[in-house]
């Protein structure tokens, strides 16, 4: 598994599979491979050959409907467009863009445009990437978990189900004491 | 379809309920809420009395729930079941909170409604 790989060689895998028949895009998307310490919620450094970004295709060939996986991971939040052989994938860009926070490289250097997400700064907070792993979920911290009462409440010392340590500390009251998602 | 076969809603036998919480705590979108107090029973024979927990409020927000029926697989006291009462509808949101009252079929559990269809 490549690091790095994503300037490049992720380009090169669409050309050959394009170059092959396969003309059809079905999905573009991405993963968050970071990790963090699981008690204090602290990022962990990447190690070498590790990634923290990883990058998904999957290309249909017509002819005999076969199909091919296309991969690459890498360290930075980076990605080569493919739009210029895939119109398609302008719209999967757009998407892991707005919801990684990933940059997509073509050659004119512009970022894509807002998919779904534009107008919402003003709930999420700017530079809001909803996939990324560290990336709250408002309604986790905005609510007390209900299953912290009971009975043995004051002998249990269970963390919060379904609420990472990497949250914590993300939630913030605003002037007018709405808790939003910090940035 | 028999009683057992229908998800419609769930429905609460509260005096059966010990406020263990295993609900609360498996619900997976934290739909039910319970509050609870400690009383002191004196059991003969026993120098010290028990503590025993007295549900006090019960709630499911419909709104959250998503009839996965985790809950009322986990209650080991079967205080929860499924009823073939369809979902709640009501005018606002809000009202989507379900208390003891509006959990609790007419008193009975659901096994006596299929006792009585017999």
């Amino acid at each position: 598994m490549l690091v790095d790989s994503a300037i490049g060689d992720w380009r090169t895998q669409f050309v050959e599979a394009h170059d092959e028949g396969f003309t059809y895009l079905d999905l573009l998307t991405g993963v968050d491979r970071r990790r963090w310490d699981p008690r204090t919620g602290q990022p962990l450094p990447t190690g070498d050959g590790e990634a923290s970004w990883e990058f998904i295709a999957h290309v249909f060939r017509p002819s005999d409907a076969s199909s091919r996986w296309i991969r690459a991971v890498t360290v930075q939040a980076r990605l080569d467009s493919v739009v210029d052989l895939y119109p398609a994938a302008g719209w999967h860009e757009r998407e892991v863009s707005e919801m990684f926070g990933i940059d997509i490289i073509d050659g004119t250097g512009v970022q894509r445009r807002p998919l779904l997400l534009s107008g919402l700064d003003h709930v999420t907070g700017p530079d809001t990437y909803p996939l990324r792993k560290d990336t709250p979920l408002p309604a986790r911290l905005e609510r007390e978990w209900p299953g912290a009462g009971g009975p043995d409440a004051s002998r249990r010392r269970t963390r919060t189900p379904g609420v990472p340590a990497m949250w914590q500390g993300s939630v913030e009251a605003d002037r007018e004491g709405e808790p939003h998602v910090r940035g | 379809m028999s009683a057992d076969e229908i998800r419609g809603t769930i429905v609460l036998n509260a005096p059966a309920c010990t406020s263990c919480m295993l609900c609360v705590r498996e619900c997976p979108v934290w739909c039910i809420d319970l509050t609870c107090h400690t009383e002191q029973i004196e059991v003969p024979g026993n120098r010290r009395p028990r503590s025993v927990a007295i549900l006090d409020t019960f709630t499911i927000d419909w709104g959250l729930c998503m009839y996965c029926g985790i809950c009322v697989e986990v209650c080991p006291f079967d205080a929860l079941a499924w009823s073939p009462a369809p979902e709640a509808c009501t005018p606002t949101r809000t009202d989507l909170i379900a208390g003891i009252e509006q959990l609790t079929v007419d008193g009975a559990q659901v096994d006596q409604g299929e006792a009585d269809q017999r």
